[in-house]
């Protein structure tokens, strides 16, 4: 994604390489607007255009979700791309919540048995987490490069794992739909920050 | 289309229903009528590859894909939505 703040950014560190000095906390300042830009202008896509992704970028999406935090730094995450029609159109048909016609699927999944081996009876919840933070991750990651993206939950997780040869202990537990977008931004709407915010101690609703 | 064509294809429906009926044990309520519209959308387009389908089941298909996403921003306008479509849908017994 291209903003004003990214370019102000590129041009800042290239004024700072020629010996010109910015402000750190402008300089900050420069690089959160960027990332706030791309966390607040995210949407669910899911409608796409009929464009292949390389594998350069899937590989680069994946390095971007690898690199989130790891609960109790257990590291149970897999992830696995396809970009097959005829295997996309069967994942399809076990993911209810999946729509229109994606250039690439992730599947990210967690070893369930290092994660209880690691963390006792809390490693399927931390692997759930995890997973979970890698998918924010690769969700950004995929907006930041002009991608749509949509999280899905809804999907029969053994069936999945049938089809793709998943040993038992590693279990799906979230899917990314990917494509070129199609159409407009969807509306994003978000509770009220005022309604769900507190500071130092909760006040009641 | 060729039977096994027809049959994959109605392989999918069938498993993306089945799986939907699964999950809708633990899913909120309104995902059950957005799946059945969705489902009803997807046998749309199979009728259509195999050359049986009416103008009304076009216009019905046009109707949930222009409006099956309301389930997630506004529930009231989803509900009108599917009482509409039930209507747009009893006309085409009339033709």
């Amino acid at each position: 994604m291209t903003s004003a703040s990214g370019r102000s950014l590129r041009y800042a560190l290239k004024e700072e390489q020629k010996g010109i000095r910015f402000n750190t906390i402008k300089r900050m300042d420069m690089i959160k607007m960027d990332l706030f830009e791309t966390i607040t202008s995210r949407r669910s896509i899911r409608r796409y255009q009929d464009q292949e992704i390389s594998d350069e970028i899937l590989l680069k999406l994946t390095e971007m979700a690898h690199w989130a935090p790891s609960a109790g730094n257990i590291n149970p995450r897999y992830y696995l791309s396809v970009k097959y029609p005829g295997m996309i159109e069967k994942i399809k048909s076990l993911s209810p919540g999946m729509f229109g016609n994606p250039a690439a699927i992730f599947v990210l999944s967690a070893d369930k048995a290092k994660a209880k081996e690691k963390a006792s009876t809390n490693g399927d919840i931390y692997s759930i987490i995890d997973v979970a933070m890698a998918a924010q991750n690769l969700l950004l990651a995929a907006h930041a490069s002009g991608l749509g993206a949509c999280v899905i939950r809804s999907f029969h997780a053994e069936a999945i794992s049938s089809l793709l040869g998943f040993p038992d202990y590693i279990v799906p537990e979230l899917l990314i739909a990917l494509g070129f977008p199609e159409g407009g931004q969807p509306r994003g709407v978000r509770p009220n920050l005022n309604d769900v915010y507190h500071q130092e101690s909760f006040k009641g609703s | 289309m060729n039977n096994n064509k027809l049959k994959a294809n109605a392989h999918k429906l069938i498993c993306y229903m089945a799986t939907s009926a699964y999950n809708l044990v633990g899913e909120p309520h309104l995902y059950g009528p957005f799946r059945l519209v969705d489902a009803s959308s997807r046998l749309i387009d199979i009728l259509e590859k195999e050359g049986a389908i009416d103008q009304t089941l076009l216009d019905a298909r046009a109707m949930i894909e222009e409006n099956k996403y309301l389930v997630m921003t506004d529930e009231k306008a989803f509900a009108d939505f599917l009482n509409e479509l039930v209507l747009k849908l009893v006309e085409g017994f009339k033709e």
